[in-house]
């Protein structure tokens, strides 16, 4: 049973970490794009926007190099106690970077969907651009923040490529469901679990999306 | 996907260009890498196209319906396991090499386990897949020292044998149990000490002829790398003779 629970929960716990910690990463960056302009806006949306058109498996090797052992950042996460190879730390980080352009793009469409006009009469009556923020921009965009958040939660528990590489498949730590099924693939005897696993995996994708479809077009109306 | 190292290299060497020939289609366990080219290229076995991975990912690709001439298994079990399903004929299976297994460390690494036991001191232990031939002797020699128990948490599985030699490579994983050939192929690592032989099954390299349309070519495939000049090529990588 423990095949079918563990790589279920893990793959939930991932997914919610990613959805999260992927909040404030996807508010900044969103609301900043609204605001910038010309090259500066090409330049920084191409950035953030490279995990949807990077194959996972380059991204998860983009990660490792920076934040591997060896990596760049190494030397500064060992003295931490931070190990991202065959944790569980490695599988959120790359359930999170993968999920951050679907994320950002929505956090971007939420603020651009904020009536100029309000920010400017707030502006007008001597509200600080920060309280405007807080105030008018994040309330307005709330529902097209929790939709990021939703499509976010699906992209990262969808997520196999990135995992593999940076945080490798070690059962219990890393082994998401989409890990599980390779797994189970690989193996003789294993259709049953895959099927199963499948079965799942299609169950909480459709919750996600449906509920990406609620908060949409709740927000439409 | 994950199989970074997964490669499909066609070799085509010594054939003239007035025969063109379909080429010869290998499947072949991750721990013949870098032996299987050095082979078509002394041997003059081409044109083959070569695809490597694990032998249990190999097999159930060629049970699913891959197109496969031959197939290079790292272990007996895999080429028998097909025998037995009827994608080769009895008594086609032939060895060609034997392999030993070895713990690696990296090559700056100071204070090396000296046995089996003592890898239970570090974080991390690289292995192969529980199917992958590697993987599956490599546990059985944790069980046969006892130690299987204490070590399982520390495991950690890596797609093929290969797989496992790169995390000991990239400093992620402390040490790896792998083939003494592939060892040999990595510079970032070093051999810590050898697996006693008698602690696992032997490590048999076996070829099989899949029924097809090629398998007489297969056969000469496979004859190729049984004759004395295949032997010394294999010996040349650190393979020992078939038994």
């Amino acid at each position: 049973m423990d095949e079918l629970f563990v790589p279920a929960l893990l793959s939930l716990l991932v997914a919610s970490l990613g959805a999260i910690l992927g909040l404030p990463i996807a508010i900044a960056v969103g609301h900043r794009l609204v605001r910038t302009r010309g090259v500066m806006r090409v330049a920084l949306s191409s950035f953030v926007l490279l995990p949807l058109a990077l194959p996972p498996v380059v991204t998860g090797y983009l990660l490792l190099l920076l934040l591997g052992r060896r990596g760049l950042l190494g030397p500064v996460l060992e003295p931490l106690g931070i190990r991202i190879a065959f944790s569980t730390t490695g599988a959120v980080i790359a359930g999170l970077v993968v999920g951050l352009p679907l994320y950002i793009v929505a956090a971007r469409r939420a603020f651009e969907e904020v009536d100029p006009a309000l920010v400017e009469v707030a502006r007008s009556l001597g509200r600080t651009r920060a309280q405007v923020f807080r105030e008018i921009e994040l309330p307005l965009a709330r529902r097209g923040l929790a939709a990021g958040a939703v499509l976010a939660f699906g992209r990262a528990l969808g997520e196999f490529g990135a995992t593999v590489v940076l945080a490798g498949d070690v059962a219990g730590r890393t082994r998401t469901i989409p890990l599980a099924v390779y797994a189970a693939l690989s193996r003789p005897g294993g259709e049953g679990t895959a099927l199963t696993l499948a079965l799942v995996s299609v169950g909480l994708s459709v919750l996600a999306l449906a509920l990406h479809e609620l908060l949409a077009s709740a927000r439409s109306r | 996907m994950r199989l970074a190292l997964a490669t499909t290299l066609l070799l085509a060497c010594g054939s003239t260009p007035e025969t063109p020939e379909v080429p010869l289609r290998v499947a072949a366990a991750a721990s013949l890498t870098d032996v299987v080219p050095a082979l078509v290229r002394e041997l003059s076995l081409g044109p083959v196209e070569v695809h490597f991975d694990a032998s249990s990912t190999l097999a159930r690709q060629i049970e699913a319906g891959d197109d496969v001439d031959v197939f290079l298994s790292a272990d007996a079990r895999w080429a028998e396991h097909l025998v037995r399903e009827g994608f080769a004929d009895e008594g086609s299976a032939v060895s060609f090499a034997t392999n030993r297994l070895v713990v690696v460390v990296a090559r700056e690494t100071t204070d090396a386990p000296r046995t089996l036991a003592e890898l239970a001191a570090l974080e991390h232990v690289a292995v192969a897949g529980a199917e992958v031939p590697a993987g599956r002797l490599a546990r059985a020699a944790l069980e046969h020292e006892g130690v299987r128990a204490r070590l399982e948490p520390r495991l950690v599985d890596a797609p093929n044998v290969r797989g496992a030699l790169a995390w000991v490579a990239r400093g992620e994983a402390e040490a790896a149990i792998v083939f003494a050939t592939d060892a040999l192929i990595e510079p970032a690592v070093r051999v810590a000490f050898d697996v006693p032989a008698g602690d696992h099954p032997p490590a048999i390299d076996v070829g099989l002829a899949l029924r097809g349309g090629h398998t007489d070519s297969a056969q000469r495939f496979l004859d190729a790398l049984r004759s004395p000049r295949g032997r010394a090529v294999l010996a040349a990588a650190g393979f020992g003779p078939p038994p």
